[in-house]
C-alpha cells in the first residue's frame, strides 16, 4: 500500500508540473469536436496506476503528455489533494473558457460530459456516444504504452466514423468493442517494444508456480506488473500462453493478485471477476477506487434546474448538467461552500443524490394522481423524486424497515416540500398485508452494495457467501411482495421496478428470474432508459428468461455512476396462477405466462393428470379415519414410549 | 285640709300625660318595650308616642325590691326573623329509610322507667340504666345443651358488646354513606332526598379497589417485576374517547374547526367584523 | 392518529393565528381538496383526506409521518410550531421580513435577527407579531417574532435585535433527531 501511495504522489506532482502545457495547446482548438478528440487520449485515467508506476521510474516527456488526467486512482487521503489540484486548475482556467473541459473530463475519469454555457440546451452531446467513447478509451488505456498521439487520434477518428455510420445502439457497442480489441492488440505490440526497464522483458510471461515466493510478495509493483502480464496473455491466449499452462491457471493467479492489489476477499473477487471480460473487470476494480462525482437532483416541486444552477453559481459552485438523460440532475465539480448546507439545500431546492438512483424512478415513471409505494425508501432520494414527478398529487407510501433511518427520510420529505407522503416503518415483506392495490411500486432492494464500493470500501472484505445468500433470499421475498402490492387493474399503472446498487448476478437477474417464475402474472417490460448495458440472459452455468435483456445494468467504469441494476415489471393480472391448475384456470396461465414453454408443459401435465384425479367420499372417509387413528397412535406412542423402552430393555 | 289646690298646683308644674287625637290606635309589644304606630308619618309626634308607651308600661304590675320598683314585662308577641339559616336535613340512616318505607312511626318513650326489682325509677338506658340485659342477675340458669363450666355472665356481656359493636358499625356506615352521598348527588340532597346509595356503594368499592392496587404496587419496582395473581384486580386506566378518524361526513369536522377559529381570531380582534356592533353603531349614527 | 380535541384545536389555532391570522380559513376550507389536521404522537399533521384515509391502514406504532407536520404539543400542553410548516405559513403570511445575504447564515444557525441584517419589512408590523423571514431572493428561511414595531425599529442601533428567532430551515440539519 505504502509503495503505491508514494508513487502516485510522485506522479501527481509531475502531473501538476506538466499539466499546463498540453491544456494550453488545446485552447487554440476551440471547436468542440477537435478539442474533445485531443482531450480524449489525455482523459483516460483508468490504467493510470500502471502507467504511473512506469512513469515514476522513467520520467520522460510522455509522463507530461499523459498528465492531463487527474490522479483519480489515488487513495482517499490523496484524492483530496489531487482533486483540489484539478479544481485549482479549473478555477484558474475559468477565464480561459473552453479549457475547462479537459480538466473536468480528466477529473471525471473518462466520462466526457460537455461543459457549456448554462443554457437549457447545454446537453449537446449524446450520452450514448460518450458511453462508447469512454469504454473505448478505457480499453485502450489499459493496453496503452508507447503509442504516438497521432496513432491514437486516428483510432479515435475511426471509432467516431464507425459510430456515426452505425446509429443502432446495440450494434454500436459490439462494434466498438471489436475496434477496442483491435486497438488493444496494436497497443500491446507497441507497448511490448517500448518496455525497456521492466522486470519481465520477455514476450512470453512465465507464470509463477504455486510455491513461488513472489506469491507472498507484498510488493505491489511486482503484483501489478504480473496482473498486467496475465491480462495481456489472457487477451491473446493462443499466442502468448506459456507451454501447457491452462487458462484456469492464469486466472487463478490473476484472482489472487487482484485480491492482493485491490484488497477484496477472494469470494467477492471471484463473484465480480466473472461478470466482466478480463480487461473490463480490471477497469471495474480500478473504477471502484475512484469516487463518483457529486450529483444533485433539482427539486421540481420548489424550483427549476436553471434557477437552481444560477443560484448555486452565484455561491461560487461549479456545476454542470448531469447528462442528456436527466432533466433534473446536476453534477457538482467544486464548491467553496459545503453543498449539503447551502440555504438552497435547506430550503429544499435540491437533493444530494447519486446519479444512479435517478434511474429506478425514471424507469418507474409515476403518473400524476397515482398511488405509489417505495418499499425501502430511506433516506428519501427516490421517494421525493417520485413525489416530484407526481407533482404532489396522488400519494407516496415511503416505507423503510429501519426506524432510525426514517428520521432522515421524514426530514428530507418535509424539506423538499412533499405533502402527500405517508412514512411507515414496516418490514417490506409485510406489505400487501398492510396495504396493497398500488398503481406502482418501487423496490430498491437492500443489497450487498457491490456497485458502490467506491463509496463504502468495507464491502470488499465484509461480504461472505452467507451474506449473499441471505440478501438474495430477502430480495426474492421482497420482490414477490412488491408484485403482490400492485393493482394490475390500475388504469395508468400496474408497474413494479426492481433495482439494486449491486452488480452481482445473484442479486439481480437471479431475483428477477425467480419473480418471473413465481409470478407468471407479471412480465418484464422495457425500463425506458435509453442507455445502460442489457441484463444477462445467461451467466456462467445459469440460463435466464430471454426477456431479461430488457433489464439494464450500469457500471462505474462504463457510465461513471455507481454500479446499478434496474428491472421493470408489468403486472397483467391480480390472480396468481397456481402451479397445478385445474382446467378452468389453465387458460389464464397460458395467457399470462411469460415463460411460455415451461407453462405449456406444466399445463399439459396438469391436463394429463386432471382426469385421473377423482373424489370418492366413502374412500376419503376411510382414509381420513385411518390417518386420524394413525395420528392418535403416534401421539399415544409418544406417551407410552417410556413403557415400551422399559419393556424393550430387558 | 283641702290639698286639691296644692295638687292642682303641683299638677300645673308638670305636663299632661294624656295624649289625644290618634286616628289609628298604637300597637304595643311591651315584652320588647316597643310600640308600633300605623298613622301617617307627618302626623306622628314622637314625644306623644313615647308618652303612650310609658303610660302603658306604668300600667303593668310592679314588684318592688332593694333595687326599687320594677315593671313585670309580658312575653313578647312580635315574631323576629331567624338569625341562623335552617339546619339542612340530615341524610337518612338505613333504618330511617326502612321505617319510612314500612310506615313505622317513631314513638316517644319516657326516659325513666319503673324498676320492679328496686322499686324506683331508673333510666331506660345509659348510666345506671336498666338495660343491663341480665348481666346484673344474681343467678342465671345454665341453658340447655351449653357448657356448664361456661361463665354465663361473661357470655351475656359478650353478646351485648357484640350488639353494641354492630350498632356502632352501622352508625359508622351511615356516616360514611352520608359523606359519599354528599359528594355523589348534591342535587338529590338539595331536594331533601336520599341519594342513590347503590352509586355510593359502587364508588366506595372503587375507592377501596384503588387503595388495594396502590398498596400492591408499592414495591421497589413500583410493581413492574411483580407477578400478578390469576383473576386479580387489574388497574383500569382512564379511557379517553376521541372523535373517530374517518367518518362519512367530514364537513362536520371542518365546520367545528371553523367555529373554533372564529372564536380565536375574534378574540384577537383581527380582521373580524362584529356585525351586531357595527349595525348598532350605524343605527345610532342615523338617529 | 386521531382528530384534535376542541382544546387542542384551540391551542393550535391560537399559535398559528399569530403568523397567518384569519388565513387559517384557507387551510381548513380549501377549494381543491379536503384537508384535515390529525394528531399522531403529539404531532399535528396537515394532510389531505384521501391520504389520511389510506394511512389508517398503517398501524399506530409503524406510522412515522403523514402529510406535513405543523408542530407538536409539549408535555405541558402548549403548542410549538415546527419549521416543517414553513411552506404553508409562508404562503399565507401577513407580516414578512426580508434579510440581506450577509444575515442569512447567522439566522440559519439559529440566531436572532439584528437590525443591520434587515433588508425589508412589511409596513405597520406591530410588536410581538409573528413574521416569516425571507431571503432577498424570496426564499422563505424561517419564522420569528418581532421585538419592536416597524416604526420603533427605525430608532434602533444596527446591532439591536429586531426579530426573535423561532424556527429556521437550518433545523433540518441541526435538529434532525428531535424534530421528527
Amino acid at each position: 500500500m505504502a509503495g503505491r501511495q508514494s508513487t502516485t504522489k510522485k506522479v501527481s506532482k509531475q502531473q501538476a508540473n506538466a499539466s499546463s502545457s498540453p491544456k494550453k495547446a488545446n485552447v487554440s482548438n476551440n471547436t468542440n469536436s477537435s478539442a474533445k478528440r485531443k482531450a480524449a487520449p489525455l482523459s483516460d485515467s483508468t490504467p493510470k496506476r500502471a502507467k504511473g508506476g512506469k512513469a515514476a521510474s522513467k520520467p520522460t516527456g510522455k509522463a507530461g503528455a499523459k498528465a492531463g488526467k487527474a490522479s483519480a486512482n489515488a487513495d482517499s487521503s490523496e484524492s483530496e489533494d489531487d482533486e483540489s489540484w484539478a479544481y485549482g486548475a479549473v478555477s484558474q482556467s475559468d477565464s480561459e473558457g473552453e479549457d475547462m473541459e479537459d480538466d473536468f473530463v480528466s477529473a471525471e475519469e473518462g466520462s466526457d460530459i460537455e461543459v457549456g454555457q448554462l443554457d437549457d440546451d447545454f446537453l449537446g452531446d449524446e450520452f450514448a456516444e460518450s458511453d462508447e467513447e469512454a469504454k473505448g478509451e478505457g480499453a485502450d488505456m489499459f493496453a496503452s504504452g508507447g503509442e504516438s498521439e497521432d496513432e491514437e487520434e486516428e483510432e479515435e477518428e475511426d471509432i467516431f466514423a464507425s459510430n456515426s455510420e452505425d446509429s443502432d445502439d446495440d450494434d454500436m457497442e459490439a462494434k466498438s468493442r471489436k475496434l477496442d480489441e483491435a486497438a488493444k492488440a496494436q497497443a500491446e505490440a507497441a507497448e511490448a517494444e517500448l518496455q525497456t526497464n521492466m522486470a519481465l522483458e520477455d514476450d512470453k510471461f512465465v507464470l509463477p508456480g504455486d510455491d513461488h515466493e513472489s506469491l507472498q510478495s507484498t510488493d505491489l509493483q511486482v503484483v501489478l506488473a504480473r496482473i498486467q502480464e496475465i491480462v495481456r496473455v489472457l487477451n491473446n491466449f493462443r499466442d502468448l500462453r506459456e507451454g501447457n499452462r491452462s487458462r484456469s491457471d492464469y486466472i487463478s493467479q490473476l484472482l489472487k493478485d487482484l485480491c492482493l492489489y485491490y484488497g477484496y476477499n477472494e469470494y467477492l473477487m471471484e463473484k465480480l471477476f466473472y461478470i466482466f471480460p478480463v480487461s473490463e473487470a480490471i477497469e471495474f476494480f480500478e473504477a471502484n477506487e475512484v469516487p463518483r462525482p457529486v450529483t444533485i437532483r433539482t427539486n421540481t416541486l420548489k424550483t427549476r434546474r436553471r434557477e437552481l444552477a444560477q443560484a448555486l453559481i452565484n455561491r461560487g459552485v461549479n456545476l454542470d448538467p448531469i447528462g442528456k438523460w436527466s432533466k433534473v440532475g446536476l453534477q457538482v465539480f467544486d464548491s467553496p461552500v459545503p453543498i449539503g448546507a447551502t440555504p438552497e439545500y435547506l430550503a429544499g431546492h435540491y437533493m444530494l443524490q447519486a446519479a444512479s438512483s435517478f434511474l429506478p424512478v425514471m424507469a418507474l415513471a409515476p403518473q400524476e394522481h397515482e398511488r405509489v409505494l417505495d418499499m425501502a425508501s430511506a433516506p428519501g432520494g427516490k421517494s421525493t423524486y417520485i413525489a416530484a414527478l407526481l407533482k404532489n398529487t396522488g400519494m407516496v407510501f415511503a416505507n423503510d424497515a429501519n426506524k432510525d433511518r426514517t428520521k432522515a427520510l421524514v426530514a428530507n420529505i418535509h424539506r423538499l416540500g412533499v405533502k402527500n407522503a405517508v412514512v411507515c416503518n414496516y418490514d417490506g415483506r409485510e406489505f400487501p398485508g398492510v396495504i396493497g392495490g398500488f398503481d406502482r411500486v418501487l423496490l430498491d432492494a437492500p443489497c450487498s452494495g457491490t456497485g458502490v464500493i467506491s463509496k463504502d470500501a468495507s464491502v470488499k472484505t465484509n461480504k461472505s457467501e452467507q451474506d449473499f445468500q441471505m440478501l438474495s433470499q430477502l430480495q426474492k421475498q421482497l420482490v414477490l411482495s412488491a408484485i403482490d402490492s400492485v393493482d394490475a387493474g390500475s388504469a395508468t399503472g400496474g408497474y413494479i421496478v426492481y433495482s439494486t446498487c449491486s452488480v452481482v448476478v445473484e442479486e439481480n437477474e437471479d431475483v428477477v428470474n425467480y419473480a418471473l417464475r413465481k409470478r407468471p402474472n407479471v412480465k418484464l417490460v422495457s425500463t425506458g432508459l435509453d442507455f445502460g448495458k442489457e441484463g444477462f440472459t445467461r451467466y456462467r452455468e445459469k440460463t435466464f428468461h430471454p426477456t431479461l435483456s430488457l433489464t439494464r445494468r450500469y457500471y462505474p467504469h462504463m457510465h461513471n455512476m455507481d454500479g446499478f441494476y434496474v428491472a421493470k415489471f408489468k403486472k397483467l393480472s391480480n390472480k396468481i396462477p397456481a402451479k397445478k391448475e385445474t382446467e378452468a384456470d389453465a387458460d389464464d396461465v397460458e395467457e399470462f405466462t411469460p415463460i411460455s414453454e415451461d407453462s405449456d408443459k406444466s399445463s399439459d401435465k396438469a391436463k394429463a393428470k386432471a382426469p385421473k384425479v377423482t373424489f370418492n367420499a366413502d374412500e376419503d372417509e376411510g382414509l381420513i379415519r385411518a390417518s386420524r387413528a394413525k395420528l392418535l397412535q403416534t401421539q399415544k406412542g409418544i406417551k407410552l414410549r417410556p413403557k415400551k423402552s422399559s419393556e424393550s430393555k430387558p | 285640709m283641702d290639698v286639691s289646690e296644692v295638687l292642682a298646683a303641683h299638677k300645673q308644674k308638670f305636663k299632661s300625660v294624656t295624649v289625644e287625637g290618634k286616628l289609628i290606635p298604637v300597637d304595643y309589644d311591651l315584652g320588647l318595650i316597643a310600640a308600633y304606630d300605623q298613622n301617617p308619618v307627618d302626623e306622628i309626634e314622637l314625644k306623644d308616642n313615647a308618652q303612650l308607651l310609658l303610660n302603658e308600661i306604668f300600667q303593668l304590675p310592679t314588684v318592688s325590691d332593694d333595687n326599687g320598683i320594677m315593671a313585670m314585662l309580658p312575653t313578647p308577641t312580635t315574631q323576629l326573623p331567624r338569625e341562623k339559616p335552617l339546619p339542612k336535613p340530615k341524610p337518612e340512616t338505613r333504618w330511617e329509610k326502612f321505617a319510612k318505607a314500612k310506615g313505622i312511626v317513631k314513638r316517644k318513650k319516657e326516659r325513666m322507667v319503673f324498676d320492679d326489682n328496686s322499686g324506683e325509677y331508673k333510666p331506660r338506658w345509659g348510666y345506671k340504666g336498666i338495660n343491663d340485659d341480665g348481666t346484673k342477675d344474681w343467678i342465671i340458669e345454665v341453658p340447655q345443651g351449653s357448657n356448664p363450666m361456661e361463665d354465663q355472665y361473661e357470655a351475656r356481656r359478650e353478646a351485648k358488646r357484640e350488639r353494641v359493636d354492630r350498632n356502632e358499625k352501622r352508625q359508622q356506615r351511615n356516616l360514611e354513606e352520608a359523606v359519599v352521598a354528599a359528594k355523589m348527588d348534591q342535587r338529590a340532597i338539595g331536594r331533601g332526598q336520599r341519594p342513590n346509595m347503590d352509586n355510593a356503594r359502587a364508588m366506595k368499592r372503587k375507592e377501596l379497589e384503588n387503595q388495594i392496587l396502590i398498596s400492591k404496587a408499592a414495591t421497589a419496582s413500583a410493581g413492574k417485576f411483580d407477578k400478578g395473581l390469576k383473576d386479580d384486580l387489574k388497574a383500569r386506566g382512564v379511557r379517553r374517547q376521541f372523535a373517530p378518524n374517518v367518518v362519512a361526513d367530514m364537513s362536520n369536522e371542518k365546520s367545528e374547526s371553523m367555529s373554533i377559529l372564529n372564536k380565536i381570531v375574534g378574540k384577537n380582534g383581527e380582521d373580524l367584523v362584529n356585525v351586531r356592533k357595527v349595525e348598532a353603531r350605524h343605527k345610532k349614527a342615523q338617529m | 392518529m386521531r382528530p384534535l380535541t376542541e382544546t387542542e384545536t384551540k391551542t393550535f389555532f391560537e399559535k398559528l393565528a399569530k403568523y397567518i391570522g384569519r388565513n387559517i380559513t384557507h387551510l381548513i376550507d380549501r377549494g381543491d381538496e379536503t384537508f384535515c389536521f390529525r394528531l399522531h404522537r403529539d404531532r399535528v399533521y396537515y394532510v389531505s383526506e384521501d391520504v389520511m384515509k389510506r394511512a389508517t391502514n398503517v398501524g399506530r406504532d409503524q406510522l412515522i409521518s403523514i402529510g406535513v407536520c405543523f408542530g407538536k404539543f409539549t408535555k405541558t400542553g402548549k403548542f410549538r410550531l415546527h419549521v416543517t410548516c414553513l411552506d404553508y405559513i409562508a404562503q399565507y403570511a401577513k407580516h414578512k421580513v426580508w434579510i440581506k445575504p450577509n444575515g442569512e447564515m447567522p439566522f440559519l444557525y439559529g440566531n436572532h435577527i439584528v437590525k443591520a441584517h434587515i433588508g425589508r419589512v412589511t409596513e405597520d408590523t406591530p410588536e410581538h407579531q409573528g413574521v416569516i423571514v425571507y431571503s432577498m431572493t424570496d426564499v422563505p428561511l424561517g419564522f420569528g417574532v418581532t421585538a419592536r414595531s416597524t416604526s420603533d425599529t427605525r430608532k434602533l442601533q444596527p446591532t439591536a435585535i429586531v426579530v426573535f428567532h423561532q424556527a429556521d430551515i437550518g433545523e433540518y440539519l441541526r435538529q434532525e433527531d428531535t424534530l421528527f
